[in-house]
Order: C-alpha cells, then sequence, then structure tokens
C-alpha cells in the first residue's frame, strides 16, 4: 500500500493547506486495482508541481 | 439524497449558464474562454486558476478539480480558490479538452460538499469506484462523490449541445443513428461517446426533470 499511504499524506498536507473539495475525470484503458490507480493519481500530483498555470483561454487555447 | 439535491442544483445551475451563453452565441460556437467568462460571472469563487499537467494518456487520470478555502492574512476574509488540472495532451484532442474543463468547471456550481470528499475514506470509496469502472463491472452503490462525477459530466454535455438543441436535432431528423452521432460531435466539438448517449429518451427525460429543479 505504498502508493496509497504516499497519496494519504499528500491530502492531509493539502487539507492542512486549505483544500476542501477535490474530483478527477478518470479515463483508464485497463482493468486497475487500487493501488494502480493510487499511484496514478501520484503521478498526477507531481506533474501538477511542474504544471503550466494560466488564468483563462483564447478560444480553446490556453492564455 | 445530500448528492442527489447538489446534483439537481448543479444541473439547475448549468441550466442557467447555458440559457445565459445562448444570449452571445449559437452552442456549436461557444469556445472554452466564452464559458470559463460566464462561470467566472455567476460563482461564488474568489479565483479561478488553470494547470496543464505534463502526463501520458495511458495515465487514466485527464483532469482534476480542486477547491481551497485560504485566509490571505489574519484579519482578511476567507477566500474560495478553484484549481482545475487537465493533461497536457489533452490539447491534441480539443473536444475532450473542451470537455474535461467543462466538467471540471461545472463542479464549481455545487455548493460545498463539505470535506468528505477530501477525507481518506471519501477518497477510498471513490477508488474502489474508479477500479470497478476499469473493469466494467457495474456499480450499484453509487457514493455521493462518484454520484457528482457522473453529474458534472452531463451537465458538460449540456453545456457544449444543450437539451433544446437535441430536441430541435430530433423533431427535424428523427432520433440520430451512430453516423449522424459522429457529425453532431464534430460540429459541437465533443467526444462522440457523450453524444450517442445523451439522445437517450430516458436519459433526455431525466436531465429535463433535473434542470427543472427536480
Amino acid at each position: 500500500m505504498q502508493e496509497r499511504a504516499k497519496f494519504m499524506a499528500r491530502l492531509a498536507e493539502a487539507r492542512e493547506a486549505g483544500l476542501v473539495d477535490l474530483k478527477f475525470f478518470f479515463k483508464p484503458n485497463k482493468v486497475m486495482k487500487k493501488e494502480e490507480i493510487f499511484g496514478a493519481m501520484n503521478e498526477v500530483e507531481e506533474a501538477v508541481k511542474d504544471g503550466t498555470r494560466h488564468k483563462g483561454w483564447s478560444g480553446n487555447a490556453p492564455a | 439524497m445530500a448528492a442527489l439535491f447538489f446534483g439537481s442544483t448543479m444541473l439547475k445551475a448549468v441550466s442557467q449558464v447555458s440559457k445565459a451563453l445562448a444570449q452571445e452565441c449559437v452552442p456549436h460556437e461557444l469556445d472554452l474562454e466564452r464559458i470559463t467568462s460566464m462561470f467566472e460571472k455567476i460563482t461564488a469563487v474568489d479565483e479561478v486558476v488553470f494547470v496543464r499537467y505534463n502526463t501520458a494518456p495511458q495515465n487514466p487520470f485527464w483532469g482534476e478539480f480542486t477547491r481551497w478555502t485560504m485566509q490571505p492574512a489574519v484579519y482578511a476574509a476567507f477566500k474560495t480558490m478553484v484549481e482545475i488540472r487537465y493533461a497536457s495532451h489533452l490539447l491534441d484532442k480539443e473536444d475532450w479538452l473542451r470537455f474535461v474543463v467543462c466538467k471540471e468547471l461545472c463542479h464549481s456550481l455545487e455548493a460545498p460538499s463539505g470535506k468528505h470528499d477530501v477525507s481518506e475514506r471519501g477518497v477510498d470509496d471513490l477508488v474502489d469506484k474508479f477500479s470497478l469502472i476499469s473493469a466494467s463491472k457495474a456499480i450499484d452503490d453509487i457514493t455521493a462523490s462518484y454520484q457528482l462525477e457522473i453529474l458534472a459530466e452531463v451537465g458538460a454535455v449540456e453545456l457544449l449541445c444543450p437539451l433544446n438543441i437535441r430536441k430541435q436535432i430530433i423533431a427535424e431528423t428523427g432520433s440520430p443513428d451512430a453516423t449522424k452521432c459522429k457529425e453532431i460531435a464534430a460540429k459541437y466539438n465533443l467526444p462522440f461517446e457523450y453524444v450517442l448517449g445523451s439522445f437517450d429518451p430516458g436519459h433526455m427525460s431525466i436531465v429535463e426533470h433535473l434542470m427543472n429543479g427536480g
């Protein structure tokens, strides 16, 4: 349960920082067990840290 | 019961956004710029930020909605901030980008659902559902948070190809088959698989009921 534990630790930190709601768009292309799903969630959390932030859109393109 | 109430509230609010957007342009000309501006006008959120993150399409999480409440300074009022996150590969599939961003925007129309969704148990429940979905197993125990995921997907379709437009299409040309649905998906720039289900008579009847207040 390493991936779950890692995600739950992140979640606790985020709650401390003010997180009150969390939703996902989930589009699987294979059967996934819980630990694998938590692994994918952790990968997203890591990617968000290095992500590109923007305030809005120009048409359908990030602006 | 609470999720259905919030869901009904969400779809009623989506209906209002959709009507306001219809004053600006026809639905097939809507873009994320117009849709996001309308959401910012009508929601109680203080700030909306978008984050594009780099993961492979095989990672099943293509988008996330997060809501934060914070107090910028000791005597300052609390602020609500929404961060919508989306996978960068969606830039190569505009129909999915529009759908995912609209779905996540719909969550900002919900009444705050308390801290259940960010509790360990809430997340465990949701991941159980995701695991069942990945195996295409029927889910007969729909939790509040998963119900809201489904309702937000319904809301995204209602923004991009509203019910009144679908009714008009049926009145003019009858119930669309898969080929016609592909044309509609291309015209309204949203994923085919969501168009197909949105013309189901039972689905349309329930959506109409919920958008009128449930």
